[in-house]
């Protein structure tokens, strides 16, 4: 019953008719590519779902570990990833792709205030990455992410 | 006492001999009278001895007790060298020596060594070894007034039979004169001991009195005593400033009690006192005085039971008291603090239990609406479930939210943040029929953290709106922001709402963690976390409101400019919740 949750392909979906007329226009320039990183399924799959509907090119992971290795392969402009998750944290993860990929926008979310500390550790290894607080509403998600 | 035999080798007429001893008798009455040394004393009297008898060495030996109250004797020598008798030991309670120690009486001998009680004793058996050879031999005791033996006086000669009846007098004058002296020389001394006793036994009062005053200073301890049979206490000055009576001027417990004490405290006062009568115990109680501007003075009183002599009927009490506000305001505020941790734990708890099922939802609903094959009708329902659910989330973020914000800060339009906050609030304020007016000065920009300050304002235009809750008719918020340059450049908000008002009974806490009027559906946060931020980002809040005609609330936010000390783009704070 839930087809539409499954991460789709990224094309196809960027076509969608619910884009407006700003979403259009974006469709002549190459669409970025954007790893989204959440232990739960059913959020990263509806967040590749709705990214997917709004020009970008969105593939889903579950964990950290998954995270760098799909990064590696895909090498996305924009990594959107949950902060607390088991075995490999979201900072730890981020950290470890930002040393192969310098140019890729990491995002981080969070739905918990024991992020501050994580996000301070980070920080004090030199790592400036931009948090969001969960929830977020998809429209303030998307018009986050296109901005630079 | 045995024969003597003139002792008249030189010849003196008796009459001008009677004489010059008479001459000496009173000499030395007049000197002993008027020494008051210990040694001198005993120097002249030994001295006008040797003179009155004509021996060739005398020597006297003092009893006396030192400081442990063991017996000793001090002694002093004349016609001899003070070393002659250094290493002999000192005269033993012998048969002899008792006479005169013992105050038995004056021996007088011609012949010492042919006394039948003389060298029975060992070692020496008589005179110690290169003692100066004595055969005529006048020991006299010095006796004191109260009867009591203070020494005697023993002279000697080489020669038998020197010593006459007529000189045991004269010695025995002496030893007279002496022992009045010494009498009033150990007068002396005793008397400037006792005043030394009492010297020191003053100073230490006086040291204890200032010890206790001291003490008292140092815990600002007002002291009192009550008696019982009068009711009457009596204060010092402190005691008096804190219970504001006058010091020293009888007043009755009861009615400073009933004049100072708050209503609340004063059944617990009277209660404290009549337990610790009824125990016979210590008595402490803390409560609370009135004070100017509807303020409390926190005290706190103690004392102790006094009894009638040798009974166990209570008479009064003596106490202190003391100020314990500072004291009662620390104990609030740890209270309230330890408050605020377990609320930033729970905050914590269900942020991770609720902000992800939310997320879920929010993008579940999001997908469905916006999903071409979904009718629109259904659309519909899912447009008003998805702003429903923005609720939800705004409920979670105005109690929760406050820990959320930890992002530098960045530059945050006022104007736009405001009207997101009103535009959020919309469908409320629609359904409790109020009209929202802004009047905002263009370029209303502040430095700053923009969850919080969303925060701040999303608190105050939803309590505002739920001030119009008992009010039937359509009613009018009115937000008004303009620039305020002066001492500090910033910004000024003021939400102002016709709506009910804020009780008298509740203005002061307002602003308290856990205060609420709207019993079931607050959390008592709200205001107390806008605070928190608007003081965190420097700027102040203050309100006024009325009850009466026409009723309603203001509330004023002042927020400083606070220029930023350096930007960066990457370090934007992100939004907060969504406002669509």
């Amino acid at each position: 019953m839930h087809n539409f949750l499954l991460s789709g392909n990224s094309l196809k979906n960027a076509q969608n008719p619910a884009l407006d007329a700003e979403d259009e226009a974006l469709i002549d320039i190459p669409l970025p590519r954007i790893l989204v990183v959440d232990d739960e399924a059913l959020i990263a799959n509806t967040i590749v779902q709705i990214l997917n509907r709004s020009g970008f090119i969105a593939e889903a992971a579950y964990g950290g570990q998954e995270a760098i290795e799909a990064a590696r392969r895909i090498s996305p402009e924009i990594i959107l990833s949950d902060v607390l998750m088991p075995h490999l944290d979201g900072v730890e993860a981020a950290i470890a792709i930002q040393k192969f990929l310098p140019e890729t926008r990491i995002v981080l979310f969070s739905g918990q205030a024991a992020t501050v500390e994580i996000l301070a550790r980070a920080r004090a290894r030199g790592y400036h990455f931009e948090l969001l607080a969960k929830p977020l509403h998809p429209t303030q998600l998307i018009k986050h992410l296109r901005n630079v | 006492m045995m024969e003597v035999t003139p002792y008249n080798n030189v010849p003196v007429s008796v009459e001008s001999q009677n004489e010059e001893h008479l001459r000496l008798l009173i000499e030395t009455g007049l000197l002993l009278a008027s020494e008051r040394s210990l040694d001198d004393i005993i120097q002249a009297a030994l001295d006008a001895g040797l003179h009155l008898c004509g021996a060739k060495f005398g020597a006297f030996f003092y009893n006396n007790v030192d400081d442990n109250g063991e017996p000793y004797r001090l002694y002093k020598v004349v016609g001899l060298e003070a070393s002659a008798f250094a290493n002999f030991p000192m005269p033993r309670p012998t048969e002899l020596f008792n006479v005169t120690f013992l105050g038995q009486g004056i021996v007088r001998s011609g012949d010492i060594t042919l006394d039948s009680r003389y060298g029975h004793n060992f070692p020496h058996k008589g005179m110690p070894k290169n003692h100066p050879p004595v055969r005529s031999y006048l020991a006299v005791p010095v006796r004191s007034r109260n009867g009591g033996v203070l020494g005697g006086l023993l002279y000697g000669h080489p020669d038998a039979n020197v010593f006459q009846a007529a000189s045991e007098g004269l010695v025995a004058t002496v030893a007279s004169q002496a022992a009045v002296a010494i009498d009033n020389v150990r007068l002396a001394e005793s008397l400037t001991h006792e005043i030394s006793l009492v010297d020191a036994a003053r100073a230490l009062q006086r040291e204890t009195a200032d010890r206790l005053r001291l003490a008292l200073d140092a815990e600002q301890l007002g002291t009192w005593t009550w008696d019982r049979a009068t009711d009457l206490l009596d204060l010092d000055e402190r005691a008096a400033y804190l219970l504001q009576a006058q010091p020293h001027v009888p007043i009755t417990r009861t009615a400073l009690r009933e004049r100072i004490v708050t209503a609340e405290d004063l059944a617990s006062t009277a209660q404290s006192l009549q337990d610790s009568l009824a125990t016979g115990g210590h008595y402490s109680a803390e409560y609370r005085l009135d004070a100017p501007n509807n303020t409390h003075t926190w005290v706190s009183a103690s004392g102790m039971a006094t009894y009638a002599p040798g009974s166990s009927t209570i008479t009064g009490m003596v106490g202190t008291v003391q100020d314990i506000s500072g004291r009662k305001i620390q104990e609030a505020a740890l209270r309230q603090s330890e408050k605020l941790a377990a609320t930033g734990r729970l905050a914590a708890t269900i942020a991770h239990e609720i902000n992800n099922p939310l997320e879920a939802v929010t993008n579940l609903i999001y997908l469905s609406r916006t999903d071409p094959d979904v009718p629109p009708a259904v659309q519909q329902l899912l447009e008003t479930a998805d702003t429903e659910l923005a609720r939800v989330a705004q409920i979670a973020q105005q109690t929760l939210g406050f820990y959320r914000d930890t992002t530098l800060p960045a530059e945050i339009d006022l104007n736009d943040l405001l009207q997101s906050v009103v535009d959020l609030f919309a469908r409320k304020m629609t359904s409790h029929k109020i009209a929202c007016t802004l009047d905002l000065e263009p370029g209303l920009c502040i430095h700053g953290l923009r969850g919080e300050m969303r925060q701040v304002f999303s608190n105050l235009i939803v309590n505002a709106i739920e001030a119009f809750t008992s009010v039937p008719k359509a009613g009018r918020l009115h937000i008004r922001g303009r620039h305020v340059r002066g001492r500090r450049n910033g910004v000024s908000i003021l939400i102002c709402d016709g709506g009910t008002g804020i009780p008298a009974h509740a203005r002061q806490r307002v602003f308290s963690p856990f205060f609420t009027t709207k019993q079931s559906v607050g959390t008592g946060l709200g205001l107390w976390v806008t605070r928190g931020f608007v003081e965190k980002q420097g700027g102040s809040i203050r309100f006024r409101t009325s009850t009466g005609n026409p009723a309603g609330t203001i509330f004023r936010v002042f927020l400083p400019v606070n220029l930023p000390p350096m930007a960066h783009p990457m370090h934007q704070t992100s939004p907060g919740f969504p406002v669509e």
